[in-house]
């Protein structure tokens, strides 16, 4: 769907502080490998609710000397003729020991009003007023915005078309008393400049009828000598052919480039007025794909993505930054009918690509990469040692079957490769081409039906590889061999009673891949070993139609060390020496008990309960025998209220956290509230 | 065939086809690694002694050692260093004495619960250039402050060095 000018400014406020947005308009392909990617499918629109709403919510946290508050109103009322959209959000956040404070508000909010203009067309006004306040010890500062114009929206056929622009103010002072009085407002200074963008099209709704789904966006603000602009596209083409297989096509591509303004925090701990670095920042991403239709209970799928970004700082030469990533994703999938007794899923995806530093310059009169590597005292050349090739794959395989008495086995593979090939090494170990390498294998037994008893038991076995190619830096590969046994009963004698157990136990164990290296004569540094079962036991019981009891332990032991064996010792000292023993380091053990009593009403509910913590830890000497003990509790008594009447609801958590341990002692208060009519 | 059979082997075929391409091509197998250089992991510079056993560094490697903003070091008797300048002065040293030891005496790990951080504070430490032909070769002496972060384990996030006398041995700025 098309950007609201609220998301846009958001976009605008992230793009100026040098975070990435490239998102928006570039999907990610992270998912399991047999899954369709999420950017081969039209968005999904929004239920469109005929009532007028009032949200109200507020969430607040005191520590002993942090503090925040997050709390937002939203007014949507239903008119007949008009669409009124107001925000209101304030938050806070602040070290009371160090007397810094932030505060923040937004006011955004529209109004437009149904054919008020030729066309059909829509009319109306935007406003987005911002402040920030920050207060530090040695003085405060606040920054103000405001955006101010009308809006124009036609809905062509079936495509919105919407135009906006107006007024841009902005107001500000760095170097204000702690105190604030009357001199705030006569000593701030201004800007003044506009605004103006438009989008085009719905992500969720066909372009004329046809399989293409097209979404454009852009806005761009210019105060003073400062400006900055958001451009954001996407297409996509999604169409089933009358042999039942489906070709898609997409195309996304997003571009930020301007700075602004804004207030941060100086270097002396004060406050300052800053121009943020001029940032260029594109993405790109094409895409096309085929899912055919099942042939042989089995259907296949295919996706070929090209992606390219990059982020460049034209006038920032001071820490060079820009870089580049053109990658080229191959996907393969195959699926078999989820109905029958056999279930097979398998994806492998391959994305292949370069990482080029400082791309826009020539680097070629330096020649080797030794002569880079000599010559790092050069900001350019050590920005360009991070050049590399990246090769990423990632494979799923999943096999279910069903067995009688509603018995369901599954195993699932899941691998996943991260290499990085860099070509400028030449002995630092910065830049050494490296793999890191994970298989995991599961085994899942379901144990299901309509009985009282019901659960699952699983195994897992996962391996870790890292792999340093050079010389500098092998002596650190492993493989990490992780092992874990789990199982989860639940027990329903009746519909008023229930008996969850969940278990697992694990055990990490890391083998040096050259050994000797890590052995006498070199310093002793035997491999990590560390293990962990935990045991989370649930019940709830309905009393009757009133009253609820609820109860929660969860244990929790952990402990980690070294596998202390005779090869890593001097052999002439190894007899008079335990070895081939696990020597912990640390062990630690949790425990975790909820009691809860929840009265049910046809109004809502309220649950009143508390939560005991007991923490022991023991940290061992280097003889892996003497520990010490540190106990530390927490009681967390709470109430959790959940009412509504008619359309109007409201929720709310308040906890009280009691610690042992300093400074750890608390509040956590959270409300909202709904009213639709 | 029997349907039902065959069914089964129409699913796992592809499924077998698809594991066996993986294996075969070796797209999750590690590349061939050199041998390790010198002799392995060598802890020259003795930094283990500052997490001791209760918190010990899960790598030695400056790289990974060192986590924090700059600058981490900071020599009371110099200016403030970057990170890659004290790695690199710290190889230097490294390569250049092959025999050096470096003494660490640690008083006290002190525990910061408002962060979960640790302060270590090094009452004394010793740098003996030459254990092998001299042992009183030394490069400096002095005290020291470390402060250590947990991010999967222990490392040093700041290095407060006051050396005895002039510019600390282990500084970049250092002049031989």
């Amino acid at each position: 769907m098309a950007a609201s000018f609220r998301e846009m400014e958001t976009m605008i406020s992230t793009a100026r502080r040098g975070a990435v947005i490239v998102g928006v308009a570039v999907a990610t392909v992270l998912c399991q490998t047999y899954e369709w990617p999420s950017f081969f499918a039209p968005a999904r629109r929004d239920t469109v609710v005929d009532s007028s709403k009032l949200r109200l919510s507020t969430q607040d946290k005191v520590f002993e000397n942090d503090e925040s508050t997050q709390s937002g109103l939203v007014w949507d009322p239903h008119l007949a003729t008009c669409h009124f959209l107001q925000h209101f959000l304030y938050e806070t956040s602040g070290d009371i020991g160090l007397h810094a404070t932030n505060q923040y508000v937004d006011l955004s909010g529209s109004v437009v009003r149904d054919s008020a203009l030729p066309g059909n067309g829509a009319l109306g006004l935007e406003w987005s007023p911002t402040a920030h306040y920050d207060l530090r010890e040695q003085g405060s500062g606040f920054e103000s915005t405001v955006d101010l114009g009308p809006v124009m929206q036609w809905r062509i056929d079936s495509v919105p078309v919407s135009i906006r622009g107006g007024v841009s103010g902005t107001a500000w002072n760095d170097s204000l008393p702690s105190s604030l009085g009357r001199a705030t407002i006569d000593s701030a200074n201004g800007a003044a400049g506009y605004y103006g963008g438009f989008s085009l099209g719905d992500t969720a709704a066909r372009f004329f009828g046809l399989p293409l789904y097209l979404s454009a966006q852009a806005l761009g603000r210019s105060v003073e000598q400062d400006a900055i602009a958001v451009l954001t596209g996407s297409a996509l083409f999604a169409h089933k052919l009358p042999s039942g297989d489906s070709l898609f096509a997409y195309f996304g591509d997003s571009l930020s480039n301007g700075k602004e303004d804004y207030l941060a925090a100086s270097s002396s701990g004060g406050l300052q007025y800053l121009s943020s670095p001029w940032r260029i920042a594109q993405s790109l991403q094409a895409a096309g794909g085929i899912k055919f239709t099942e042939r042989f209970n089995l259907q296949p799928a295919f996706y070929y993505s090209y992606t390219d970004k990059s982020v460049e700082y034209p006038n920032d030469d001071s820490v060079p930054s820009d870089v580049r990533d053109i990658l080229q994703t191959y996907c393969f999938m195959l699926s078999s009918d989820s109905a029958a007794h056999l279930i097979y899923r398998g994806g492998l995806r391959i994305t292949s690509g370069n990482e080029v530093w400082l791309f826009d310059k020539d680097f070629s009169r330096f020649g080797s990469p030794t002569y880079i590597f000599d010559h790092q005292d050069s900001l350019d050349i050590t920005a360009k040692l991070e050049d590399h090739q990246i090769y990423i794959a990632a494979a799923d395989q999943y096999l279910g079957i069903k067995l009688p008495h509603d018995w369901i086995l599954e195993y699932k593979l899941t691998a996943f490769r991260d290499s990085k090939t860099y070509s400028s090494f030449a002995g630092d170990t910065n830049y050494n081409t490296n793999d890191h390498i994970t298989i995991n294998n599961h085994l899942d037994l379901a144990l299901g039906g309509a009985h009282k008893w019901t659960g699952n038991v699983y195994g897992e076995y996962a391996t870790y590889t890292v792999n340093y190619l050079e010389s500098e830096e092998s002596a650190q590969n492993s493989v990490q061999t992780g092992y874990r046994l789990g199982l989860n009963v639940k027990f329903q004698p009746s519909e008023r009673f229930s008996l969850n157990e969940r278990i697992a136990a694990d055990a990490e164990i890391t083998d040096w891949m050259y050994e000797s290296f890590h052995s006498y004569p070199n310093i002793p540094d035997p491999p990590p070993f560390q293990r962990m079962f935990a045991s989370n036991l649930a019940g709830k019981w309905e009393c009757s139609k009133m009253i609820e009891l609820t109860g929660r332990w969860t244990e929790t032991y952990a402990d980690n060390g070294v596998w202390a064996g005779s090869q890593y010792f001097n052999p002439s000292k190894v007899d008079s020496m335990r070895t081939n023993y696990y020597g912990i380091n640390f062990k630690s053990i949790e425990n975790t008990f909820t009691l809860g009593t929840a009265l049910i009403r046809a109004w809502g509910r309220v649950e009143v309960g508390c939560e005991v913590q007991d923490n022991l830890s023991m940290p061992f000497d280097n003889t892996f025998q003497k520990y010490d003990i540190n106990q530390s509790s927490l009681i967390e008594p709470y109430i959790d209220l959940g009412v509504h009447y008619h359309r109007v609801s409201l929720n709310g958590k308040v906890i009280r956290m009691i610690s042992t341990v300093p400074n750890e002692s608390g509040w956590n208060i959270g409300i909202a509230g709904q009213a639709a009519w | 065939m029997n349907p039902r059979v065959r069914a089964i082997f129409q699913k796992i075929l592809p499924a077998s086809l698809l594991a066996a391409l993986m294996c075969s091509c070796g797209i999750f197998s590690p590349r061939q690694s050199q041998t390790p250089n010198g002799n392995g992991t060598t802890d020259p510079l003795n930094f283990s002694a500052i997490g001791g056993t209760q918190y010990p560094f899960p790598t030695l490697q400056y790289e990974d050692l060192f986590q924090g903003d700059d600058p981490i070091y900071n020599d009371e008797n110099s200016r403030p260093s970057t990170k890659a300048a004290l790695i690199a002065r710290l190889n230097q040293i490294a390569n250049a004495y092959p025999h050096i030891q470096v003494n660490w005496t640690v008083t006290d790990w002190i525990p910061n619960s408002s962060d979960d951080s640790v302060t270590v504070n090094v009452g004394k430490y010793d740098i003996i250039l030459n254990t092998s032909t001299n042992p009183s070769d030394t490069a400096g002496s002095g005290t020291a402050i470390f402060i250590l972060v947990q991010n999967a384990g222990w490392h040093i996030s700041s290095w407060t060095d006051y050396p005895a006398q002039g510019v600390s041995f282990f500084s970049p700025n250092y002049n031989q």
